[in-house]
């Protein structure tokens, strides 16, 4: 009976043993384990966004390589907060910049006058849902491409490992703007919610590898484009049908 | 040493071809019929084993193998075959003959110096002979028909030694010349059933004899009349044609034997040194006309396994409407290979180049859905944005600092505003295009909604505001 119990003993804190394994391995499977010697990875090398503001929430801008998310309504001036930064990449780079499906044709006037390179700016126009992933993944992995921009509203997790990894392999930036839903949960490198203000625009870092996320916080245009941000004189409003404004 | 020719003949070029792409059919027995008489004109070693002869009928064939494969002959398969076997020795010797349709004539004698003597020519070109697995019989001689006749009677011996040669010439049958039917009967009739018999007779009285012909053709086999011939040039575009040993309907299954013909392409293409920028493929279905289509890459390309994986894109779209039967593959507009000008030292994670890129996305997605955007110099927003279908790298514009912000998102057409906005700037007044029948009118706002979002709109002289442009 001794024995017995003894024996019970030793599975019990072989047991508990395991399980503290166990435990380990599952916390530094979902990253909650901080190691030191893993600081090194992180190194990665930044865009600076030509936004003082991000780049100090950023500290030091976009991440050259990943996927990142952008949620916000169309028009409120979310891809021009990736504009300067892009712009600044391509000049150095010489790489390509691929629009795939723009919600509306791209308007070569205003890249031309942004001093974007147009011979370096590719559109893919495809209706089919898996070409323009299938298409994105083939740019990030070319490795002749600095950015890829899509537009999707669905996405799930295994579609954005894919691009990860192809964004590892090319040295390439995924964005992926979406103006339905916020994406929780997917691995992207980073995620980011957008809504607008009279000087430019808000932002909120949902998620973010390697830090913690932070609150919302401002970001002028006034500097970029004074004429994209709201004047403090009186409003000319203006409703349709209207046959008569005073401009 | 005045003269010397090599002559090699074929004596079954279309089996060879068959066999040659058909690895794994040793076990089965191959004939090829020849049309109007139907009888056997070539076969393989296991329709030999089973007695079958050439020169049987096809009935007679049939019933000493029951599952005997029956290939029709075609002239054009030993055409493409023979100029196959010209292009590869093109490297070795440069005078290359068609002298007649199952058999290639060298001249040698121009070649001596290069390779020394004859001995290390020959091996060079029987190498390149064995590689080709094809069957051949040679023989040489110091006359272009004193060549070719012995080799149609498998001498199989080179030589320089005149001796010998006329020697064995003079053992030749007046059959196997190139004299007509009608002639060697009549020779015969005579008693003359040797070479050596009427070369004996002097050249004049054969001339008086029989008919001119004989005495120009002894002439030239002796040597004593000149015998012009036409040296082949090799082409500058890759073309064969393979014939299917099986009906495929499988799109998967058809990239094996498209893959042996990239392969033959990527050799051609690297003998040259040349990239190809666009291939031509055509399938042949069973009773159903030819459907072809053409894949290509701006960058060029001479690699069969980049050309295989832009043809298995392509085919992914291609719906198969009856079983493919034979193939051709072709290679249309090539150029100088330049070598790429990559820095060795800023190692970039990827291969591709944008143009590969490019033909790899226009493979799958179609040739309109990829473009890039160029300004165009017009003040109309909807004329000044276009698109085009090249990375062009030449500068297609070059206008002053454009005046005014323009939205990034350019709608396909304006559209009647339904929304209401606030006005943030402008007006812009763009009038223009009075001169081509597409005049405007328009005074230009940016606009912003309640919500937040940035709006390009016009107003026209009716006073009607339409949205033309989003800035994102």
């Amino acid at each position: 009976m001794r024995i017995a119990l003894f024996l019970l003993d030793i599975i019990l804190f072989l047991y508990t043993v395991l399980c503290m394994n166990n435990i380990i391995s599952l916390l530094q499977n979902k990253r909650l384990v901080w190691k030191a010697n893993r600081t090194s990875l992180r190194s990665t090398k930044y865009i600076q966004t030509g936004f003082s503001e991000i780049d100090k929430a950023l500290d030091g801008g976009w991440p050259q390589v990943g996927v990142i998310a952008l949620q916000s309504l169309l028009g409120v001036g979310e891809l021009r907060l990736f504009m300067p930064g892009l712009k600044r990449q391509g000049q150095q780079n010489n790489r390509l910049i691929v629009f795939i499906s723009p919600p509306w044709p791209m308007n070569a006037e205003m890249l031309y006058e942004q001093g974007f390179n147009l011979q370096n700016i590719m559109i893919i126009q495809s209706e089919d849902h898996n070409s323009q992933l299938w298409g994105a993944e083939q740019c990030l992995r070319s490795g002749c491409c600095d950015a890829v921009l899509i537009w999707q509203r669905k996405l799930q997790v295994h579609q954005v490992k894919r691009l990860q990894l192809a964004a590892q392999q090319g040295g390439a930036l995924n964005i992926v703007f979406s103006d339905k839903h916020v994406y929780q949960g997917l691995p992207f490198s980073l995620s980011l919610e957008a809504s607008p203000i009279p000087q430019g625009i808000k932002v909120k870092i949902n998620k973010r590898i390697g830090a913690w996320p932070l609150d919302s916080f401002e970001v002028s245009m006034q500097k970029h484009w004074p004429q994209l941000t709201k004047q403090d004189k009186s409003d000319y409003v203006l409703t349709p049908p209207l046959r008569n404004v005073n401009s | 040493m005045k003269s010397l020719w090599i002559y090699l003949h074929f004596p079954q070029l279309q089996l060879d071809t068959l066999l040659a792409q058909h690895n794994g059919t040793g076990t089965m027995a191959l004939v090829i019929v020849e049309q109007p008489q139907i009888q056997v004109a070539q076969l393989n070693s296991v329709a030999m084993k089973t007695g079958i002869r050439e020169g049987m009928s096809l009935a007679a064939a049939t019933t000493l193998c029951q599952d005997l494969q029956v290939y029709p002959y075609q002239k054009k398969v030993e055409e493409d075959k023979l100029k196959e076997v010209a292009d590869k020795l093109y490297k070795f010797t440069s005078d290359i003959c068609f002298f007649s349709e199952t058999g290639l004539l060298l001249r040698v004698h121009t070649m001596l110096k290069l390779y020394e003597n004859l001995e290390t020519y020959w091996l060079a070109i029987q190498h390149q002979l064995a590689d080709m697995n094809i069957t051949y019989h040679y023989g040489s001689a110091l006359t272009p028909f004193a060549a070719k006749l012995l080799a149609s009677d498998n001498w199989d011996q080179v030589t320089q030694d005149r001796l010998q040669i006329q020697q064995r010439l003079m053992h030749c049958s007046l059959q196997s010349t190139e004299l007509d039917n009608k002639t060697v009967k009549k020779l015969n009739r005579v008693g003359l059933r040797r070479l050596q018999q009427l070369i004996e007779i002097p050249l004049s009285d054969i001339a008086k004899r029989f008919t001119h012909d004989v005495a120009e053709y002894l002439g030239r086999l002796s040597g004593a009349l000149s015998h012009p011939v036409t040296f082949y040039h090799p082409t500058s575009h890759f073309e064969r044609y393979m014939e299917l040993l099986y009906e495929i309907s499988s799109r998967q299954t058809l990239i094996h034997p498209l893959g042996y013909l990239l392969k033959a392409m990527e050799q051609f293409l690297i003998l040259r040194d040349q990239l190809t920028i666009q291939v031509n493929v055509c399938l042949y279905q069973r009773d159903r006309e030819a459907f072809d289509f053409n894949v290509g890459t701006k960058q060029g390309e001479y690699r069969a396994d980049v050309w295989q994986r832009l043809i298995e894109l392509q085919l992914e779209n291609v719906i198969l409407k009856a079983p493919v039967i034979a193939l051709t593959l072709k290679s249309t507009g090539t150029q100088a290979c330049v070598p790429e000008t990559s820095d060795l030292f800023t190692s970039k994670q990827g291969r591709l180049t944008r143009l590969q890129l490019m033909a790899l996305l226009q493979a799958k997605l179609g040739e309109q859905a990829v473009f890039n955007p160029v300004f165009v110099n017009d003040h109309r927003p909807e004329k000044a944005s276009q698109d085009t279908n090249t990375l062009q790298t030449s500068h297609s514009i070059n206008i002053g600092i454009p005046q005014s912000m323009r939205p990034i998102f350019l709608l396909p057409r304006p559209r009647r505003l339904a929304e209401q906005v606030n006005i943030e700037h402008g007006p812009e007044r763009v009038q223009t295009g009075w001169w081509d029948g597409a005049s405007i009118e328009r005074d230009y706002f940016i606009a912003r909604t309640p919500q937040g979002q940035w709006y390009w709109v016009f107003r026209t002289p009716q006073q009607q505001w339409f949205l033309h442009g989003v800035f994102s």
